[in-house]
């Protein structure tokens, strides 16, 4: 399962920053809607990373961001919901979220060349406390 | 702080590799793709577990010649996916595989963002050694992959630098060395393809070693299938100085 080693990479960055700095203030993940990870999976995953590491106290929250698009070439700005994909484009996106540009063209004007502008993939965003 | 999950991960994926070779070119066309498939035939027939990766995503073309294209790939998930064997102990990672034939945008932050996925989600359990085909160019794509590898992966990463043995490729190859230097201290291999008689080489000094392999009337008919591929004139003289010169690649 793909989630498992999300969740490994977004624990073993956990674990480096609390060892170099400490526990942090928050901690949140952003979850890209274009890559549309399995947030429970991910989750249950985390639990068991987190525990192995001895960082069970350690808290966050997951927050989705929706994807955006915008053609390079007219400019035109557009949402997943407009595109209808199907369930196994869904699932070859998840994989690799750039094969979008394999898959979709701009909804206006038919240009592959275009910009995600939001929403691809997960990150983790780390909010030290006031010191 | 924002912070990337996919490092830590790519780096999991990588943690059993042994080693790493980029296949790279400053001139389009000079054989860098047909190399990889035979080094990777060549690496396995010394025992190795061979694990190969296209990151020439606007044109790859490692699956026309493991002749995956017209299979039906199912793909295996565990820790990402298992990339499908394509011959005997050879594994093969592309894009393709989720594409489905489609090509992917050369534009450097999405294919930077790809290639960081695709090591991020590739299982190489159960290999040894990884060859890594690039775009033709020695240009901010190649060099961000090195920096790439660098940051994920910590055994041997010895860039194989393809060329042809005119004078002009090979006084590129020269020019180029200290842009490459810059970003990868390491020792590297030179492979002089298509190779014809003598070279005039003064860059002896600046490669681990070099393998010439000789210019092949008939190879392009061999590319049909591996089987073809094994019995031409490129690939025994390629394998005869891998296995001569094993430490080359270690
Ligand atoms: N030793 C050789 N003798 C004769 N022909 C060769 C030899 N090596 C490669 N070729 C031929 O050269 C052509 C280009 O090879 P290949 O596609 O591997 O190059 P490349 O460097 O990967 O190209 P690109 O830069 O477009 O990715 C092919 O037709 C191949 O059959
Ligand atoms: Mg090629
Ligand atoms: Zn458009």
């Amino acid at each position: 399962m793909h989630e498992s080693v999300i969740a490994l990479g977004i624990v073993r960055e956990i674990d480096k920053h609390v060892k170099s700095s400490g526990p942090p203030a928050r901690i949140r993940v952003v979850l890209g809607e274009l890559q549309n990870v399995d947030e429970v999976v991910l989750g249950e995953y985390m639990k068991m990373y987190l525990e192995e590491q001895g960082l069970r106290e350690v808290d966050y929250v997951f927050e989705w961001e929706k994807a955006r698009f915008r053609c390079s070439a007219c400019g035109y700005e557009w949402s997943l919901d407009e595109l209808g994909l199907t369930d196994s484009e869904r699932e070859t996106i998840h994989f690799l979220p750039e094969a979008i540009y394999a898959i979709v063209k701009c909804p206006k004007c038919g240009s592959r060349v275009y910009d995600v502008l939001s929403g691809r993939g997960v990150r983790i965003v780390i909010e030290e406390k006031e010191r | 702080m924002i912070l990337d999950p996919r490092v830590e991960s790519a780096k999991h994926q990588l943690r059993s590799v042994r080693a790493v070779y980029p296949v790279m070119s400053v001139k389009g066309g000079v054989g860098k793709s047909t190399l990889t498939v035979m080094l990777s035939l060549a690496l396995r027939e010394l025992g190795l577990r061979v694990g190969v990766l296209d990151t020439d995503l606007s044109n790859p073309s490692l699956h026309y010649l493991y002749g995956l294209e017209h299979r039906k790939v199912d793909v295996e998930e565990d820790e990402g996916y298992v990339p499908p064997l394509v011959h005997d102990g050879i594994r093969l990672s592309s894009p393709v595989i989720f594409t489905e034939g489609g090509i992917l945008p050369a534009r450097d932050k999405d294919s930077v963002n790809a290639v960081l996925e695709l090591l991020a989600i590739t299982n190489w359990r159960d290999v040894d050694v990884v060859l890594i085909d690039t775009p033709p160019g020695i240009h901010d794509e190649q060099l961000r992959l090195l920096k790439l590898m660098s940051g994920v992966h910590t055994g041997i990463s010895r860039p194989v630098i393809v060329t042809t043995p005119f004078k002009v490729s090979l006084a590129n190859v020269s020019r180029s060395l200290d842009y490459i230097n810059s970003l990868h201290k390491g020792e590297k291999i030179l492979v002089i393809n298509k190779h014809r008689g003598r070279d005039e080489l003064s860059m002896q000094a600046s490669f681990k070693c070099i393998l010439r392999v000789p210019w092949d009337e008939r190879l392009d008919e061999r590319l049909v299938s591996l089987e073809e591929l094994l019995q031409s004139k490129a690939y025994a003289e390629l394998r005869r100085q891998v296995h001569s010169g094993k430490d080359c690649f270690f």
